[in-house]
């Protein structure tokens, strides 16, 4: 696989993705007590609305992960040969 | 040393959702227990309320929210199937129990066998309706069942398009006695439904598809009974739909051979009681091109 682009280039964009923000995190910031793990549902005016479209949210989120890490593990080894590794001289 | 571990407690929440993967790892399980599996996961050797989760997380996910939020409010196991059950019974599939669910949608049939005498034993109700197909209970099981239910269809898809209420009911009620309303729960027994091999599996399309089936037939066995209860009150609705079988016959015969045909397109007479004179009809094209003269005219 060659896209066309350099090993720092690779580097350099993951390094440039940004934090994941679900909406399950945003409830849990705004709605849990200070020395709390999580907040109680149905309490702390956390409306239903809201976690239906968190969970809703969480299910794409971990579908697309698990979908990526399928995708990962189905990938065909690639043979690297113009790179040593000095500890593996053999 | 209650203190100092509720403090160790309460620090140890504190620096976990200080770190944003961390707070996402909190998240995510704190809303969606389940988040690991996946639709097609198989859930044959899962606990039963495991698999009602896991059936509530994909075709009703909103009821998977309150459930997950009776979960934290620590409600006993029993009061959660309980509540289980309540609520996608309320949302209009019958659960009794959540052990249930592992079969595929719970469907609720209503139908009754015309053509079995020991249905009359249950609904000697349906007796004049019967009577008034032409069908003797005497005869019951040399009927025709096939050709008896072309005819109900005929008849219940054309009082379908007429506008009086009392009318349109009634074509519930032979829906529902001639088993032809096309809805698999009004059609068909216990039994009929048994003998299918396949269950209706949970996903969110049959989900929908079975609380319209519900909804369906509930209505239909409410049209029914108030159909049955005019007709007591109003015997000459037996005769009018007696007089118009010849009508359907003919139109039957004409049309053999043809792939489809629909009760709509017959011309039928169903008197109109509050006026006193002939209700709506509905055109028949094809039985007025049966006359001989048609195109001389």
């Amino acid at each position: 696989m060659n896209a066309g682009i350099s090993l720092e280039g690779l580097r350099d964009s993951i390094a440039q993705l940004q934090s994941i923000e679900l909406k399950a995190m945003v409830l849990l910031r705004e709605h849990r007590s200070p020395g709390q793990f999580t907040p109680r549902i149905g309490q702390n005016g956390i409306t239903r609305e809201s976690i239906i479209e968190a969970v809703g949210e969480i299910r794409e989120y971990t579908d697309t992960c698990q979908s990526v890490a399928n995708r990962l593990a189905d990938l065909a080894p690639v043979s690297i040969k113009a790179f040593s590794v000095l500890e593996y001289g053999l | 040393m209650i203190h100092e571990l509720a403090e160790a407690f309460g620090m140890l929440a504190d620096v976990v959702n200080s770190d944003p993967f961390l707070e996402l790892i909190t998240a995510i399980t704190w809303l969606d227990p389940l988040w690991h599996q996946s639709d097609d996961h198989e859930i044959d050797d899962m606990e039963e309320m495991e698999q009602a989760l896991h059936i509530l997380r994909h075709c009703m996910p909103e009821l998977y929210v309150d459930t997950i939020g009776k979960l934290h409010e620590g409600m006993d196991r029993s009061s959660l199937e309980n509540f289980v059950c309540g609520a996608v019974t309320q949302k209009g599939i019958p659960l009794d129990y959540i052990d249930q669910m592992r079969f595929g949608i719970p469907l609720t049939p209503v139908g009754v066998d015309f053509d079995d005498i020991d249905t009359y034993e249950h609904h000697p109700e349906f007796l004049p309706l019967l009577d008034a197909f032409g069908v003797k209970l005497e005869d019951i099981d040399a009927v025709d069942t096939r050709n008896i239910r072309t005819r109900a269809r005929l008849i219940s898809e054309n009082l379908y398009h007429q506008s009086d209420p009392d009318w349109k009911k009634v074509g519930s009620l032979i829906d529902w006695v001639f088993s032809c309303s096309g809805n698999t729960l009004i059609d068909c027994t216990d039994e009929d439904l048994s003998e299918m091999q396949e269950p209706l599996w949970w996903d969110s399309e049959n989900v929908a598809l079975a609380i319209e089936m519900h909804d369906e037939a509930d209505l239909c066995l409410d049209e029914s009974k108030a159909a049955l209860a005019w007709l007591q009150d109003h015997p000459e609705g037996l005769e009018i739909i007696t007089a118009n079988l010849p009508t359907v016959i003919e139109y039957i015969e004409a049309n053999k051979g043809k792939a489809q045909f629909h009760g709509s397109k017959i011309s039928l007479e169903w008197a109109n009681r509050h006026a006193g004179h002939a209700g709506e009809t509905v055109t028949a094209p094809e039985l007025l091109q049966l006359r001989g003269d048609a195109d001389q005219a």
